[in-house]
């Protein structure tokens, strides 16, 4: 699906992420594997440290920290918050939904439109076109878009495949009504769920629900540790889908937004590790000076978040006062596919904040 | 390419020495070959044969003269 929405700009982008940081050096005496073969493992795949939250913090924590901190600094103004969606693939509760979590955590108002998505990797972009059709469509001014992930990707501790490059972050964007012609959103989002098992948590859900043999870790073919309750990756599988489908999927979102490939500035894709966007930016001939690939190595993956951490996190400031042409891409879990063309830039904010722990949603 | 070179790839893909790997080097035996060697091997399988394998047939792997036996171009 192809879709262009206009007069619509991302206005702000704020992301936090957990202080908690945990070294890969440290959890190596964790896996059922030589030091040696974990230590290659964390060179090549650029696992070094990761930022999990602490028991007491939840997603919806992450998300209000966010929103009070904008508040707080006057970038954001809860009169004229009237829409609130967040897209997470982890919610505080089975009932409600998170986006009524963080509307009573933040107090706003009952006229407040709230919505919720289940989205995995490509929530950021999913969640983009949603609230940016709101706001083309007339119906709101002004839309807070939420991303936020924890409980690490659901994987288990003892598994080498998963655990060492998840993470945890919550991001928000305010996106809102803009006069300007150049501000413009191609979408493009592909899907194939005939691949989903690539990526996939067997039990938890109405299809099997957790018990207390779900919840028994198994072994697997490479010696790594994960129950049904777990992420089963497969590795090669999902290497593959990336270098196969994002190259045309970023040449097909250029074409349709009507320029050349070598017109992006930045490629602010999602970051499933270090080894995978290296291989990416060479497939695509793209400098891997413009296609950012450090997230995992400093926060570990937080799925839909990943984007927002990028942008902040890479480019911050830089985006308070310039206004580059940009290819936002994400894939994984589905399998999908996603990518928007615009520019992104003369934000009002952007910046990576740090999270303090023990379930705070009040900045000091 | 004669098996000498191939070996020689095997080898360097998974760091170990020179001469470390024969035909009936067992996988299972072998502390290096592990999720990441795998991906490797799907990564060098296409740039130097442009062949694909999927993560289930890397599974069924037993030995390095499996691994070997798909070391081929398609032409």
């Amino acid at each position: 699906m192809k879709a262009t929405i206009r007069g619509v700009r991302i206005r702000g982008i704020c992301a936090a992420v957990p202080k908690e940081t945990h070294k890969f050096e440290n959890e190596i005496k964790d896996f059922p594997f030589p030091e040696k073969s974990s230590i290659r493992l964390g060179r090549v795949m650029g696992f070094r440290e990761h930022r999990i939250a602490d028991a007491a913090t939840t997603p919806c924590d992450l998300a209000s920290y966010i929103l009070n901190y904008l508040f707080r600094q006057g970038w954001a103004q809860k009169d004229r918050l009237k829409g609130l969606l967040v897209v997470a693939q982890m919610a505080d509760h089975p009932v409600p939904g998170n986006s009524k979590v963080i509307h009573g955590q933040l107090g706003l108002s009952q006229e407040t439109y709230c919505a919720d998505m289940y989205e995995n990797c490509t929530g950021f972009i999913s969640g983009l076109y949603m609230a940016a059709a709101q706001v083309a469509a007339g119906c709101m001014d002004e839309i807070a878009l939420v991303v936020t992930d924890g409980g690490a990707c659901h994987a288990n501790k003892l598994d080498r495949n998963t655990y060492p490059l998840c993470g945890d972050a919550a991001g928000v964007a305010l996106i809102c009504k803009s006069d300007s012609l150049e501000d413009a959103m191609h979408f493009v989002f592909r899907n194939d769920g005939s691949r989903r098992e690539a990526l996939l948590v067997p039990a938890g859900g109405c299809r099997m629900p957790a018990t207390a043999e779900t919840a028994k870790p198994e072994r697997d073919e490479m010696g790594n540790f994960r129950s049904l309750n777990d992420m089963h990756m497969d590795g090669t599988a999902v290497f593959q889908f990336v270098m196969e489908s994002v190259p045309p999927l970023v040449k097909e979102a250029c074409a349709y937004a009507g320029i050349e490939n070598k017109q992006v500035q930045y490629h602010l894709t999602h970051q499933p590790n270090r080894f995978m966007l290296e291989k990416l930016a060479d497939l695509m001939e793209v400098p891997r000076e413009i296609l950012f690939n450090n997230v995992v190595e400093n926060f570990g993956n937080s799925s839909s978040a990943t984007i927002p951490v990028n942008i902040a996190f890479n480019l911050g400031k830089r985006l308070l006062t310039e206004k580059p042409l940009v290819c936002l891409s994400a894939f994984g879990a589905g399998l999908s596919l996603a990518a928007a063309i615009l520019h992104l830039g003369n934000m009002d904010f952007c910046e990576l904040i740090e999270h303090p722990g023990n379930g705070c949603i009040l900045p000091d | 390419m004669e098996l000498k070179d191939k070996l020689a790839i095997l080898e360097d893909m998974m760091e170990l020495e020179a001469g470390s790997l024969a035909p009936e080097t067992s996988l299972e035996d072998l502390e290096e070959w592990d999720s990441l060697s795998a991906l490797s091997f799907v990564v060098m399988l296409g740039d130097e044969f442009q062949r694909k394998i999927s993560g289930q047939e890397i599974r069924r792997f037993e030995t390095v003269q499996d691994m070997l036996n798909v070391m081929e171009r398609d032409d």
